[in-house]
């Protein structure tokens, strides 16, 4: 029954893409099918008439053959051109209806758990089965319909031919088997395939042909994905002979059934128990039958792999619903009063034992900016994804002005946060909508643009910028400014200060590739902008290497091994003597003079 | 161009010569096919039609007499025939599977050879090269270049199969067979004409579909995640997509408009024609002036004709595939390298002995309005390290590419112990150069190969890689991964394993300390500890002697903590260098280096005075 459901989410998605065309398309499929299904009754006619001499039988069947071929040819060639519009249209819409899903999903994890992230890909990367499988499906309708006309007019020659379109099942069978040898094939080829797929990507690249450059290895490179290319192909054709042994075999199968039945009918016509009219209609019929098995069994091929996108694509609509279900029991303040409290946070990455964060209790004051630090791995990445709703705790809760970030609606907790990441975006988009995009309903607005641009230290890129903020940006299009890292990272800030009055900034690691002392005067910035906005009592959460940025904090956290192991403010941590103040120190020998 | 050059340039000809020069034997092969295809069809229908014009002598005479005989070997011939025409399936699969394997081989090769031809790189960021990249590999459309040789073959096969068909009708009446297939002809060239218009409209397209497809990629992708989820960008990425998408199909759609329109009108050619061939079988059979066999034969061979000029879905691919061949060619041809200037040989091994000057380099971007470098003249010392410091966007990493000879300069030359870079062999110079780019290269492959860059499978040096591991602080984490150094450093692959971004910068810094034992002069560390921890970069800093000891080196970092130990450090603003000096002579100068150093100082100097 999934499997009707399932073919009727693809019927049905093929009718809101493009309704107008499905139906032309289903049209147009009948017709044709039914034209080109019943033609042979004209040679009958034709044959006997002839044969008998009855004139009137004759122009009987002339007049069907020129008509009904006509008709199939024609229709037939207007279903083709049909189906191509129909095969765009709904390749935009389920492009459009997954990216959807997975973009407007909340959290992270379909990006991040194995299991989902397959399921992901190879949804993405088989939607254009979906966009073809109501191509697939109305031959397999017009199969259905063939298939039907022959079997009437068979019986009408003698009943027991009528069976012959059944002996397609010896064929059809006999390709399932080879399809499964193909898929065998196919899968035991992915890995090669990728690592194929990424070789060329790298050799095909500029910022990795620049390496291959100076080791000098393009060569090597070329040489190694011609040598695996060549491996999948020999495995690939051998793949290709077992499957078509198959087939073949199913075929001749088919032939010996055929002929059976051809034998038949001759000599029932050589004892006169039929005519040669019915003869020529039926051997026409059952080679049609023929065409029939063949057209179904790849389109049966084809259409399992849509199935299976289908399904995928339902999973995935059940996925991204369940996953928004958010309970929204509460609303998001509308400036923060006490602050954002942690207690007992721990996570854990799904299917994954060991804890990233261990519970982890801390006040994180209205106003305030706290600052992050600890080795590569100490978990400060997670916990800035943790406060923007990306993951959920898997212990403990985080709680805003007391209310649990839980219960609110990620959308509007996420419309009142801002955030900078270190692998922060380098959109390829005017300069105004690389900015502007931080804050959606202003993304338009010039002037909004250009104070966040000021703010980030970059008014004078838009100076520089040819086309002002009109300018496009990135290589990858005709015409786009390249920005040099650190102009892209000014951007990136920008864009992290469109948003006015946020609840919430992150900024994670973002200035890595910016010199220390404008990372310093930014991050002044960032606190002072924050100060100012003190009326929504936002909180800033920096995540940053460097000691003479995080010293002027309000509030630093010292992360190891996903533990808190020290809180407080530069001073009294320096006092301490602990691990921040050895961390400290160690940098600042960089600065000792002499 | 005369018809025969039009011809040799023709797609077609090219694909079939194509696998004509990589495997004659698939071409033999395939040609056989299509005559098959082209013979065996209309011999069944032949076969068949004799088998029938015999029934009524069988009728009188019975089966055992000579017409019995005469019906009983017909039906034997013509159940053969069949057999085999049920072949052609499982035949033509392989034979596909087999040529587009082969061709799919041959063009991602060709397609690699080509953009690696030229030593440089700038072709990789020209988006007209990259939109070329992609349509040569199909990205543009639901098929498969590869596929175009034996669909092509297929199709031929169908026009003979049609052709012959017309010439049996023609043994009928002459004037008939020729009447259909030059019906068919006329029928199928507006038609053939116009799916190549609604394809060449897409192909125009290129550009905004792409732009298309960018959206929907960073709505698709992960890079692109976190922000799409903090801004709420989702909606507004799709909304982009299917705007421009839509935008960049309408003039393809208004092609398919006026195709239906011709198609509609093409009913009145073909049904005069199969009209006239019915009522001219018709009357023949009427009259009794041709015999059961032939008139059977006839008549099942009219739809048969179809196959001269019906527009079938194949053609739509076909064509498709067809519209990248020459995206291929004129890859090859415009990226083919111009021939070594004269005195290009010097020996690179060894250099630089004394120097490596750049002297008034200038550089602009191809497109570009404005100079990243302008004039800038340095001296890096052979044996010594330089480091440069500069605001972002200053063109640092430009300038590193000119170094390496990734990019020539626009004005201005870079010497090498006084001789001009173009005169060594570009790609020895390059491999001189052992770099750490910014955005280096993650190779999915094992960690030995990370380092090696052992791609043709050469054996390394383990003790040599054990040794430029410690001293990138890399062992440890080889040491730690599940097989050692045979770790595929990607989580995608079997046994594979992901490291983070400070574990990459060591393995990236091995493999050019790698590449420095095995004799490369030059050492280019592009902020090699932007993203290593306060402990790696510390450490870092106190390996910093020992891996620049004796080369040759360039440093470019934000980190004091790195360029205050280089030799000299080059400060380099608005495509100059402003400043030149060891760290010492810098602060005494007390310019721009002395002002941002000390900025940084007095953030840390009260603490680590106490």
């Amino acid at each position: 029954m999934s499997g009707i459901r399932t073919i009727a989410i693809l019927i049905g998605t093929a009718w809101r893409a493009a309704p107008a065309t499905l139906v032309w398309a289903v049209v147009a499929a009948t017709v044709s099918a039914v034209a080109s299904a019943t033609f042979p009754v004209g040679f009958h006619s034709m044959v006997d008439g002839a044969l008998d001499h009855r004139s009137g039988e004759v122009v009987v069947g002339v007049v069907v053959v020129a008509l009904l071929f006509s008709v199939a040819t024609t229709v037939g060639t207007l279903s083709v051109t049909g189906n191509w519009t129909l095969t765009d249209r709904l390749n935009r819409f389920v492009s459009e209806r997954i990216a959807l899903l997975v973009s407007t999903a909340p959290r992270l994890e379909h990006f991040e758990r194995q299991d989902l992230l397959s399921e992901i890909d190879q949804l993405r990367g088989d939607r254009r089965t979906l966009a073809a499988a109501p191509r697939q499906l109305l031959r397999a309708w017009q199969v259905v319909i063939r298939s039907g006309a022959i079997m009437v007019l068979l019986a009408t020659v003698y009943p027991p031919v009528m069976l012959m379109p059944l002996f397609g099942l010896i064929p059809a069978l006999a390709d399932r088997r080879a399809a499964r040898v193909q898929a065998r094939t196919s899968d035991d080829l992915a890995p090669v395939q990728r690592l194929i797929g990424d070789l060329f990507t790298l050799a095909t690249t500029a910022g990795t042909a620049k390496e291959l450059r100076t080791y000098g290895v393009t060569g090597a490179l070329a040489a190694r994905h011609a040598a695996l290319t060549e491996d999948a192909r020999r495995r690939d054709v051998r793949g290709a002979i077992r499957s078509a042994a198959w087939e073949a075999l199913g075929w001749t199968g088919y032939a010996v059934a055929f002929v059976a039945a051809i034998i038949v009918l001759v000599l029932r016509a050589a004892h006169g128990h039929t005519s040669p009219g019915q003869v020529v209609m039926a051997i026409s019929l059952m080679r049609r039958a023929q065409s029939q098995v063949a057209g179904a069994s790849d389109t049966a091929g084809s259409l399992a792999t849509a199935l299976r996108t289908a399904r995928r694509l339902r999973w995935l609509e059940g996925y991204v619903a369940e996953e928004t279900r958010a309970p929204a029991t509460a609303r998001v303040p509308d400036r923060l009063r006490a602050g954002i409290r942690l207690e007992g946070v721990g996570f854990h990455y799904p299917e994954k034992t060991d804890d990233v964060l261990h519970d982890l209790t801390v006040d994180l004051p209205a106003g305030a900016t706290i600052a992050v630090v600890g080795e590569n791995g100490a978990g400060k990445t997670t916990l800035a994804k943790l406060l923007t709703g990306m993951y959920r705790p898997t212990a403990g809760r985080i709680l805003i002005d007391g209310i649990d970030l839980a219960a609110l609606s990620p959308d509007e907790w996420r419309a009142r946060t801002t955030a900078v990441f270190q692998d922060f975006l380098r959109p390829s988009l005017v300069a105004r909508e690389a900015v502007g995009i931080g804050d959606l309903p202003r993304a338009d607005d010039e002037e909004a643009v250009r104070t966040a641009l000021t703010a980030a230290g970059g008014d004078g890129l838009a100076a520089r910028l040819p086309e002002g903020l009109a300018t496009p940006l990135g290589r990858w299009f005709t015409g786009g400014e390249q920005l040099s890292g650190g102009q892209w990272q000014r951007i990136a800030l920008a864009r992290g200060l469109m948003r006015s009055e946020p609840l919430l900034t992150v900024l994670d690691e973002p200035t890595a590739s910016l010199d220390p002392a404008a990372e310093a005067e930014l991050f002044g910035r960032f606190a002072e902008l924050s100060r100012s906005g003190r009326r929504a009592g936002g909180v800033t959460l920096l995540v940053s290497h460097r000691f003479s940025t995080v010293r002027t904090a309000d509030l630093i956290i010292v992360l190891d091994g996903g533990r808190i192991t020290e809180v407080g403010d530069h001073e009294t941590l320096l006092a301490q003597g602990g691990g921040y103040a050895q961390l400290f120190t160690l940098q600042a020998r960089a600065y000792e003079t002499g | 161009m005369r018809p025969l050059e039009a011809l040799r340039a023709s797609p077609r000809h090219r694909v079939l010569k194509t696998l004509a020069a990589d495997s004659p034997g698939l071409l033999a092969g395939a040609l056989v096919f299509m005559i098959a295809e082209g013979l065996v069809p209309n011999l069944v229908l032949i076969a068949m039609g004799r088998t029938v014009g015999a029934i009524p002598g069988v009728v009188r005479s019975g089966l055992g007499s000579h017409d019995g005989h005469v019906l009983l070997t017909r039906l034997v011939v013509a159940g053969v025939l069949y057999a085999l025409s049920l072949l052609r399936g499982p035949a033509e699969d392989v034979l596909t599977a087999m040529v587009r394997a082969k061709m799919s081989a041959v063009q991602q090769r060709r397609l690699i050879e080509a953009v690696s031809a030229p030593a440089g790189i700038a072709h990789l960021e020209d988006p007209a090269v990259l939109d070329r990249l992609a349509s040569a590999q199909g990205e543009l459309s639901a098929y498969e270049p590869a596929g175009a040789a034996m669909t092509l073959i297929g199709q031929l096969g169908d026009r003979l199969s049609g052709a012959l068909a017309c010439l049996v009708l023609a043994g009928f009446r002459w004037w008939l067979g020729l009447g259909l297939f030059v019906m068919w002809l006329l029928v199928r060239r507006p038609l053939r004409a116009l799916v190549r218009a609604r394809i060449a409209t897409f192909r125009k397209a290129t550009e905004p579909l792409r732009r298309s497809w960018y959206y929907l990629h960073l709505a698709f992708g992960t890079t692109a995640a976190k922000e799409v989820r903090v801004f709420g960008l989702g909606r507004w990425l799709v909304a982009g997509y299917g705007d421009r998408n839509t935008e960049a199909m309408r003039p393809a759609e208004k092609e398919i408009r006026r195709l239906n329109r011709w198609i509609a009108l093409s009913t009145v050619a073909v049904l005069a024609g199969y009209g006239t061939a019915a009522v001219t079988l018709g009357t023949a059979a009427y009259r009794h002036a041709i015999p059961l066999g032939t008139l059977v034969t006839m008549l099942t061979m009219l739809p048969s004709t179809l196959q001269v000029g019906g527009l079938t879905a194949a053609d739509i691919a076909l064509e498709t595939m067809l519209s990248s061949v020459p995206d291929l060619d004129s890859l090859t041809a415009d990226l083919r390298p111009p021939p070594l200037p004269a005195g290009g040989g010097r020996p690179v091994a060894g250099t630089p002995r004394r120097e490596i000057r750049f002297e008034g380099v200038s550089f602009r971007y191809p497109g570009a309005d404005h100079d990243v470098l302008g004039g800038l003249d340095l001296v890096l010392e052979a044996g010594r390290s330089t480091a440069i410091v500069g605001v972002n966007g200053a063109g640092k990493s430009t300038l590193i590419t000119l170094l390496a000879g990734l990019r020539t300069p626009t004005e201005g030359r870079v010497l090498v112990d006084g001789v001009p870079l173009e005169e060594f062999p570009v790609r020895d110079w390059q491999r001189n150069v052992a770099a750490v780019f910014q955005d280096f290269t993650r190779l999915p492959l094992t960690a030995r190969e990370n380092v090696t860059m052992g791609l043709d499978g050469e054996s390394a040096d383990t003790e040599v890689l054990e040794a430029v591991a410690r001293r990138a602080g890399a062992a440890g984490l080889v040491a730690d991964l599940p097989d050692g150094w045979d770790t595929v450093l990607s989580a995608q692959y079997d046994g594979g394993r992901d490291l983070s971004g400070g574990q990459w910068q060591r393995i990236a810094l091995a493999r050019a300390l790698y590449a420095v034992e095995r004799g490369a002069g030059v050492l280019v560390l592009d902020e090699p500890t932007a993203q290593l921890d306060v402990r790696a970069e510390a450490r870092f800093y106190d390996r910093f002697l020992t891996i620049t000891e004796g080369v040759t080196s360039l440093i470019i970092s934000h980190r004091f903590s790195t360029v205050r130990k280089a030799d000299r450090i080059a400060v380099l603003d608005g495509g100059r260098i402003t400043e030149l000096g060891s760290h010492d002579e810098l602060l005494r100068a007390g310019g721009a280096y002395a002002e941002m150093f000390t900025v940084q100082a007095a953030r840390f100097a009260q603490e680590a005075r106490r």
